[in-house]
């Protein structure tokens, strides 16, 4: 059948992060919490004075945070930093891309997501709930 | 000798013609593999002893001609430059490469790959036509400008980077990564002149924009080649020349070397 012998993933494909590198785990984070940012603006727009709150208020922390964190890294790698100078592949290979500079920037990233959402979630959970 | 110790592997293959079955099947196989053994090796032994109805394609056996890419264990990898007992597992799946139509089995249909391949011109672009049609020397580079592609230049064409990629797979006008790369190796070299040329392509809604960096492309390919880092690049390119409005004839500030200036990188051992 055509769909058999046209083999495309489509968005399964997304999903599928199992034998390749973190990257890939990131960019569909990315493009979850950047949906998950749209259907709140949406609703947000619709019902200007309808807001989340509580748990609501942490997930849309989670996902803007994210999504900026994140969203930092790919501006600096999209033009060209961070990601080596073009060298000689000799094996065994290390690609710029997957190694050094722009590893040590997921790692930071993640930390600050890390950091960001727990101070966010005190303040959404505790503060504003007390 | 302990290299020569065989061990029984199942393979789970991947069967399927498009022009008879309904739907795809997978088909068990048992095969004696030693320590050397590619999984083409052994995909040609089923063909061989068990069953000839198996389709493969491959020719070099060597990791130069990139024919033989496949989805083994559900990852883009050369068959030939896979050996079978270093997967590590009892049960080997080999199915055709996601998102390139099948042919049969496990062979996969690259002619639209190749033909969305020539909007980005991918061969040296010059124009001064007399000395091409009447050479009065060679082209000279230096070994800096020779290292500012020549990692681009290594791609074999095995189109696994492109079948990685999860833009690819919801996209069937996306160039590629494979291609995106082939773009870059002739844009960085510093005897090409079609930058401008190859705009229309790049430049575009399914050119290098489309891209969001899963890295996935230079996770899979077997030579090295890091086509994420060609594609970004480019975009950088792209960037200095939109934005800073650095004319595409000024290649030198577009492109990075930044090895012209500092010290050639150089893998270790090569000194
Ligand atoms: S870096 Fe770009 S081209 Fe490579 S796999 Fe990711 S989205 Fe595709
Ligand atoms: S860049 Fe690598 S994975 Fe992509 S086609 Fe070339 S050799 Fe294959
Ligand atoms: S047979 Fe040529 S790359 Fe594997």
């Amino acid at each position: 059948m055509a769909i058999y012998e046209e083999n495309r993933e489509g968005v399964s494909g997304w999903f599928r992060l199992r034998r390749y590198s973190v990257e890939r785990a990131l960019y569909l984070m990315q493009r979850l919490s950047g949906i998950g940012i749209v259907i709140f603006a949406f609703v947000h727009l619709l019902y200007t004075g309808w807001h989340p709150g509580g748990w609501g208020d942490v997930i849309l922390g989670i996902f803007v945070v994210y999504h900026t964190l994140n969203g930092l890294r790919l501006v600096l790698t999209e033009h060209g930093f961070l990601i080596g100078r073009p060298i000689r592949a000799v094996y065994p290979y290390r690609k710029g891309t997957l190694y050094g500079s722009q590893r040590y920037l997921v790692m930071v990233i993640l930390a600050l997501f890390v950091i960001f959402i727990l101070i966010w979630s005190y303040v959404a959970l505790v503060i504003q709930a007390g | 000798m302990s290299t020569d110790k065989e061990v029984e592997v199942k393979f789970r293959v991947f069967r399927f013609n498009p022009k008879t079955d309904f739907v795809p099947r997978w088909q068990e196989y048992k095969v004696k593999v030693n320590k050397s053994t590619t999984v083409l090796d052994a995909l040609l032994k089923i063909k061989e002893e068990q069953d000839p109805t198996l389709t493969i394609r491959y020719s070099c056996r060597q990791a130069v001609c990139g024919s033989c890419g496949m989805m083994i264990n559900d990852r883009q990898m050369l068959a030939c430059f896979t050996r079978v007992l270093e997967l590590n597992s009892d049960v080997i799946k080999v199915a055709p490469l996601k998102n390139y139509r099948i042919i049969k089995d496990l062979v996969t249909d690259f002619s639209e790959l190749f033909q969305k391949e020539k909007q980005v011109k991918p061969y040296i672009i010059r124009h001064d036509v007399e000395e091409l049609l009447n050479p009065t020397g060679t082209y000279k580079q230096t070994e800096e400008e020779l290292l500012g592609y020549i990692q681009f230049a290594d791609c074999i064409e095995c189109g696994m980077c492109s079948s990685a990629c999860p833009v690819s797979a919801t996209d069937p006008l996306y160039l590629g990564p494979m291609i995106l790369n082939r773009a870059y190796r002739f844009i960085s070299d510093p005897r090409d002149l079609g930058f401008e040329q190859r705009l229309e392509a790049i430049d575009s809604e399914h050119g290098c924009w489309r891209c969001h960096f899963a890295a996935s492309c230079s996770a899979v390919c077997p030579k090295g080649v890091d086509p994420a880092k060609a594609i970004q690049l480019l975009r950088r390119a792209l960037v200095k020349k939109g934005v800073l409005g650095i004319s595409s004839s000024k290649k030198v500030e577009l492109i990075p070397m930044g090895h012209v200036k500092g010290k050639l990188e150089l893998p270790k051992g090569w000194e």
